[in-house]
């Protein structure tokens, strides 16, 4: 099965088309496989520090008239959720006996986290980043060199996380005996979209346990942000089968205009004029009259991408989940009111997800769990400057 | 719709009977809509036989940099799959006064896509393009491409990659017509010093599999990579048709004299 319903499927160039084919087959073998499964588990707890609690936040609760828990994947090792995948995918990658990691990042985090899984299984790794990305993500450039990665800047088209991937991509097709690409998110061909999934779900399968122990119950409702859709389908996976409700929250940027937002869920006219074809998958997608994809614009730099990942068009169309999208403002606001009140600071991605709860479930009395999905070290100097132009500081 | 009998798959096919044809690529709207259509017909007016001409898109992953700069500026210009049409049915109107001549384009699946598929073969066919090569799209992935074109006679190339596997040779012999595209490597678009030496057993590769699925054999072109006139001639070799791209788009960026004097350099 290469699609959820329409969505998905393989659109790529011939030539990777054995490529993936050997992937699939090596993913396939090793997810049913004791030993690669064992390995996986030991790197997951020992290095990485899995399971990651989750925390109820009081103070925040009391303000928004609900009972809030987080998952708290920025407490992961690195700083974020990617490294679930980038450990599974590095480790499959060796046992494919590839030398030589390439990965896209927009926020750097999943180039830290693949930097970080080459680092620890000794094999070379690539980073690409658009040069907006590294500009406003530098801390983590300097974090991925010290992980003796190599950063190669791409300053094409917007300059961020798509047209990274279509370096990656590149490389990839160019170096295919070496190289494995390391995708950061659910999207691209089959398989990343079920492999990063499979190597996410680890968040839900692990929150669902804990929010029983918890409190007895399981969630009302369950939110998370959506970039290409990792965290959000990794959290989502476990509680499909349950009356739990699913909600993505996609960056709303600074308004409704072209190039003004990355919400690829966010339209008004017929839903087919939505759909196409990016980077190997069919999707919802931003794309203007012609078929040509258009800028995107978020202030969180793991969010400005203009597709979606496969299964979560599916999860819309069949309203298994639904989507909903924040603004610049609203995110940041919510950094800072779950930093203020409960000692936390979230990644500006995962504050998307923080501020929906504020904005939409306000007095909702509900039992709402959110994917913290990584910490906000990284957007240090976004919000000071968010701060500094509003006179705050 | 009808069928047009002379357009389409078989007038690439009878382009190929001319013997070993060359196929230079162009870029629409570069350097400029006026120039590429002028770069156009200086490529035919040198002795190019056949003319594959590419749709610029936002996101080229299967380009290198020549490639990629030239789709960029293009789009900067305005270019766009429709006007590329138009641009192609003012080449072919051109073309009529002489000798007819194939077209094709080269275009990412996104814009067909969104363009409507069969609405797409249609204005293709009545602009005097006679197929298309979808650098994104396997057959794996084109049932409805294909079916519509099979139905107008509109050729379908898919494109051969030397890793390609005895099944996947198949499938793209089975769902190819006009010919099948053998890539010269294992990469991206662009000029390359040296051309791979197993690229006359990958080509005899696709023929011999091409032979056992196919009544008629398909014709071979070849591309990617190639720069300069010893890899023309030994590629002509090989094949049945050479593609030329990077290496003519940085020309169509002096001129189209550049262009004219270098396919005359190549058909020496
Ligand atoms: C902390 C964090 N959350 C979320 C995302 C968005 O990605 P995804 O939608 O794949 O979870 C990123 C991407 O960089 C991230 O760094």
């Amino acid at each position: 099965m290469t699609r959820f319903g329409r969505y998905g499927g393989i659109y790529v160039p011939e030539t990777l088309m054995v490529p993936i084919e050997e992937l699939t087959e090596a993913f396939e073998y090793f997810r049913a496989n004791p030993l690669f499964q064992k390995e996986l588990n030991e790197l997951l707890s020992t290095y990485a520090g899995r399971p990651t609690p989750i925390t109820f936040v009081p103070t925040f609760s009391d303000k928004v008239q609900a009972k809030v828990y987080l998952k708290r994947e920025d407490l992961l090792h690195t700083g974020a959720h990617k490294l679930n995948n980038s450990l599974g995918q590095a480790l499959l990658a060796k046992r494919m006996g590839k030398r030589r990691l390439i990965a896209e990042t927009g926020a750097g985090q999943h180039g830290v986290a693949t930097a970080t899984a080459a680092a620890r299984l000794g094999m070379e790794c690539v980073v690409y980043m658009g040069t907006t990305d590294m500009k406003r993500q530098a801390h983590n450039v300097v974090r991925m060199r010290l992980l003796g990665a190599e950063v190669r800047p791409v300053s094409a088209g917007s300059r961020t996380l798509k047209d990274a991937i279509n370096e990656a991509l590149r490389d990839w097709v160019s170096n295919l005996a070496s190289t494995h690409y390391c995708l950061g998110s659910a999207l691209g061909p089959h398989p990343y979209p079920t492999m990063v999934r499979e190597f996410q779900r680890v968040i839900g399968d692990e929150a669902k346990i804990q929010f029983r122990e918890m409190t007895g119950r399981l969630p009302d409702t369950v939110v998370a942000c959506v970039g290409g859709g990792s965290n959000a389908i990794g959290i989502f996976t476990a509680f499909l089968n349950d009356s739990v409700k699913l909600i993505g929250v996609e960056a709303g940027g600074r308004g409704t205009g072209r190039g003004e937002h990355a919400a690829r869920f966010m339209f008004d006219s017929d839903p087919l004029n939505h759909i196409g074809v990016l980077h190997g998958t069919e999707t919802f997608l931003l794309q203007d009259e012609d078929g040509n994809i258009l800028p995107t614009y978020s202030v969180s730099a793991g969010l400005d991408y203009p597709a979606v990942g496969p299964e979560h068009a599916f999860l819309f169309e069949t309203k298994r989940a639904s989507y909903s999208s924040i603004s610049d403002d609203l995110a940041i606001s919510a950094f800072k009111m779950l930093t203020q009140t409960e000692g936390i600071m979230p990644a500006l991605e995962s504050s998307h997800a923080i501020a929906y709860v504020i904005r939409e479930m306000k007095g909702s009395n509900e039992f709402i769990l959110i994917n913290c999905s990584g910490r906000g070290d990284k957007d240090l100097s976004i919000v000071e400057d968010w701060m500094k132009g509003h006179g705050e500081l | 719709m009808t069928v047009i009998n002379n357009r389409g798959v078989s007038a690439i096919e009878s382009a190929f009977e001319r013997g070993k044809i060359l196929i230079p690529y162009l870029v629409a709207g570069f350097p400029d809509e006026k120039s590429s259509l002028e770069c156009m017909k200086a490529a035919f007016n040198a002795g190019a036989d056949m003319l594959e001409i590419g749709v610029p898109f936002s996101d080229p992953i299967a380009d290198g940099a020549v490639i990629q700069h030239a789709q960029d500026r293009a789009l900067r210009n305005g270019m766009t799959l429709r006007k590329t049409l138009r641009l192609a049915a003012d080449l072919a109107a051109d073309q009529k006064k002489t000798v007819s001549k194939p077209l094709i384009l080269m275009c990412y699946y996104n814009p067909i896509l969104h363009f409507g598929i069969e609405r797409f073969v249609d204005s293709a066919l009545e602009s005097g393009v006679d197929g298309v090569i979808v650098p994104d799209l396997v057959p794996d992935e084109a049932e409805l491409l294909i079916e519509s074109a099979r139905k107008k006679n509109f050729a379908t190339v898919f494109l051969a990659a030397p890793n390609s596997s005895e099944k996947r040779l198949r499938l793209i012999s089975k769902s190819s017509s006009g010919f099948i595209y053998a890539l010269g490597l294992e990469g991206v678009t662009g000029e390359r010093d040296k051309m791979s030496d197993k690229l006359s057993t990958f080509v005899e590769n696709i023929r011999s599999i091409d032979k056992s699925e196919n009544k008629k054999a398909h014709r071979v072109g070849i591309g990617f990579g190639v720069s300069k006139p010893e890899h023309f001639k030994m590629l002509s070799a090989i094949a049945d048709g050479v593609i030329v791209g990077s290496a003519v788009v940085r020309r169509a960026e002096s001129s189209p004299q550049a262009v004219r004097e270098f396919i005359e350099e190549l058909r020496r």
